[in-house]
């Protein structure tokens, strides 16, 4: 069942009891006054009645005793007075009725009950008419006769049962009404719950841009809000998953076409060499070939190695001497620098990096050798090492080579990237060098931050932390 | 002479893909990125292109756009193996798709395939007085039909595709039978035989010591 329904038809149910019930008790507590006051008028009257028919009694000396010698007396003043004949009324003695104008044979049993000090009432109902009897005793000289009156009170016990009529409509109608005014509120009320389930099952399905609109300060919005923050936490972890994902899917892409391309050469001038007869130059040319694709195919090898070893983190963290590590990796790199007309400079300062003093090494050779592989002949290159205060140490290299085109730069630390493609082939790179000095310098709690104009140059800096503990 | 496009950025692969189709007999014109490419799509003619699908510049996909005007047939040259990339380059209209590593023996075959598919070749192969139809799949020896099984005519027209070629049992085997050699060659042997033997080929097929059969032919 619908929220909505529920409250329409659990406020209902209270509407319905509430107002039945009250009007129930109203109809009954107006009917009980009016029963009260009629009870009270019909008592006044008997007590009218008594003393009026003590008075005649008196004026006429009827007693007990000669009540059946003057009865006939008395009977015709009753008749005859205009006061006495306008009411209907009985007097019973003990032997029986003595004279009576009642419509009804009277009440026997209320008589039974009063005596000569006390009066009483009975009601009693015959068809549609209602009749309060009042029964009490009127003293004669010599005795007690008793006196016994009635009242129609049917009017109020139509009024009631009109009255109980007319709530029962106004209750139907009520009920109506406020079932559809219920309905419409609570429809309204339970919207933004409506709202929120359709963005939930929007993200169910696969929209995890869906939100809930958020509006006003009740519980609901709390919830709408709730329900964006777990949103935004889905819609992330979705996104970092599908990142995850396409990153994976591109390396695995690269590396194949990057073992695929050396062992197409390798495996086609290999079919040439065994099955045609080639010319000496062919010949010579086909086995270069497979010689130096097989060469690439080893350093790619040995690179991935590096950079699968490097990820799974380092064995063992060591104080390393950052000035010392400087100078041996400028001392390895300007044999190559020479030869290709490049000046080296270096310039470390004192410091110390917790972390893997090979690792280190490779990074900074790396980093030099990029910059080799970017600079002209007559260019220059710069090895830098600041130790920071706060106990980090910062490693820069910068060089005035041919510079990295600016959206190029987020992509160059991705495995198997190459900003110039035949260049780096030419070189003998596989496009693996950025990403493994990335996980170095990750491994030891830093990143590479680039800067590079095109035509300008270089300067990659890289801030060293230490391994971080676990 | 028919004059085939080499689009490769790799040197070393253009290099083989040029120096196997020129020993086959064709012209060839290496470019290694899409740009140059496009221009020589837009100035000259060939008869069919060979694409790598990973280019600098302009990838081959995107060549195609410029190919398919000149209704110069295509085949593909990829790394990635992939159905839906086969797919893809199928859809665009490539006519052929050769994935690396590749023999040259199926190099051959596939661009000679697609030449005489697209009618820029003869359909007739000729050697002495063997004339093989390959419209018709029908074999004439001095104008006498011969009866050829499937294999032996796939077999014939792998010896015609590599003249002077050693062809080794395993590269006949999965050629022909299409399959991984298990290196049971009795079933080429016993082909070779048969064709020789129809043919009267027994000295222009002559059996390479401990590793398959050469087609003779006089250059």
């Amino acid at each position: 069942m619908k929220f909505a329904w529920k409250v329409t038809l659990s406020a209902l149910c209270v509407l319905v009891l509430t107002t039945g019930l009250g009007s129930w008790l109203l109809i009954s507590l107006s009917f009980q006054s009016s029963l009260d006051r009629e009870i009270a008028v019909a008592r006044e009257e008997l007590e009218m009645l008594r003393i009026s028919y003590e008075a005649v009694c008196d004026a006429r000396g009827v007693t007990l005793e000669n009540m059946s010698d003057r009865g006939g007396g008395l009977r015709r003043v009753l008749a005859g007075d205009p006061y006495f004949s306008g009411q209907t009324f009985r007097i019973a003695g003990t032997g029986g009725d003595l004279y009576s104008t009642l419509s009804s044979p009277g009440d026997d049993a209320l008589l039974d009950q009063v005596d000569a000090a006390s009066s009483g009432y009975a009601i009693r109902r015959d068809g549609d008419q209602v009749l309060i009897h009042c029964a009490g005793p009127a003293a004669l000289p010599d005795g007690v006769v008793y006196i016994e009156t009635e009242r129609d009170i049917s009017q109020i016990f139509a009024d009631r049962a009109f009255h109980f009529r007319v709530y029962r409509w106004i209750l139907l109608a009520a009920a109506g009404l406020g079932c559809c005014a219920m309905y419409l509120l609570s429809r309204w009320l339970t919207r933004p719950i409506r709202d929120l389930g359709a963005a939930a099952q929007a993200l169910a399905g696969g929209d995890y841009a869906s939100r809930a609109a958020v509006s006003g300060g009740d519980e609901i919005a709390d919830l709408d809000t709730s329900f964006n923050h777990m949103a935004d936490a889905i819609e992330k972890n979705v996104q970092d998953l599908a990142d995850a994902a396409r990153r994976q899917e591109d390396f695995t892409a690269s590396f194949v076409h990057e073992l695929k391309t050396p062992l197409t050469s390798i495996i086609g001038y290999a079919d040439m060499l065994r099955s045609r007869h080639l010319t000496e130059e062919q010949r010579l040319k086909a086995a270069g070939y497979i010689f130096s694709e097989g060469r690439r195919l080893e350093h790619l090898s040995l690179s991935l190695l590096d950079l699968l070893v490097t990820g799974r983190g380092c064995a063992e963290a060591k104080s390393v001497d950052m000035e010392d590590l400087c100078v041996r990796a400028a001392d390895v790199c300007r044999p190559a620098m020479e030869a290709r007309g490049v000046k080296l400079f270096v310039r470390a300062e004192a410091g110390a990096v917790q972390g893997d003093g090979a690792l280190l090494q490779t990074l900074a050779q790396n980093l030099l050798d990029n910059a080799r592989k970017a600079s002209s002949p007559g260019g220059a290159v710069a090895l830098e090492g600041h130790a920071l205060p706060d106990g980090r140490y910062e490693l820069s290299v910068s060089d005035r080579g041919r510079g990295i085109p600016a959206e190029e730069l987020d992509k160059i630390t991705e495995p198997f990237y190459m900003v110039d493609k035949s260049r780096a082939r030419a070189q003998g790179g596989a496009g693996l060098g950025l990403a493994l000095c990335q996980k170095i310098a990750q491994l030891h709690g830093g990143a590479l931050r680039f800067e590079s104009k095109e035509g300008v140059g270089t300067q990659v800096t890289v801030d060293l932390g230490g391994v971080a503990h676990d | 002479m028919i004059k085939i496009l080499i689009v490769e950025d790799e040197k070393p692969i253009a290099d083989l893909l040029d120096m196997s189709l020129t020993a086959a007999g064709y012209r060839c014109e290496c470019l290694h990125d899409g740009m140059a490419a496009a221009r020589a799509l837009e100035e000259n003619r060939y008869d069919l292109v060979l694409l790598d699908v990973m280019l600098p510049g302009v990838d081959g996909f995107a060549l195609m756009e410029w190919l398919a005007p000149t209704d110069t047939p295509a085949i593909f040259i990829t790394a990635r193996g992939a159905v839906s990339d086969r797919i893809k380059g199928l859809k665009l209209g490539a006519d052929d798709y050769i994935v690396k590593p590749f023999e040259i023996a199926e190099l051959l075959a596939r661009v000679e395939s697609v030449l005489r598919r697209c009618h820029k070749t003869d359909s007739r192969l000729t050697l002495d007085d063997v004339v093989v139809d390959t419209q018709s799949h029908t074999v004439t020896k001095g104008g006498v039909p011969v009866s050829l099984t499937a294999k032996e005519y796939s077999l014939l027209l792998l010896f015609l595709q590599n003249k002077n070629a050693a062809l080794f049992r395993e590269t006949i085997y999965e050629r022909v039978w299409g399959g991984d050699f298990m290196g049971d060659s009795r079933t080429v042997d016993l082909h070779v035989q048969r064709l020789r033997k129809k043919l009267d080929w027994g000295d222009r097929i002559t059996a390479v010591y401990k590793v398959g059969y050469r087609l003779e032919v006089e250059e």
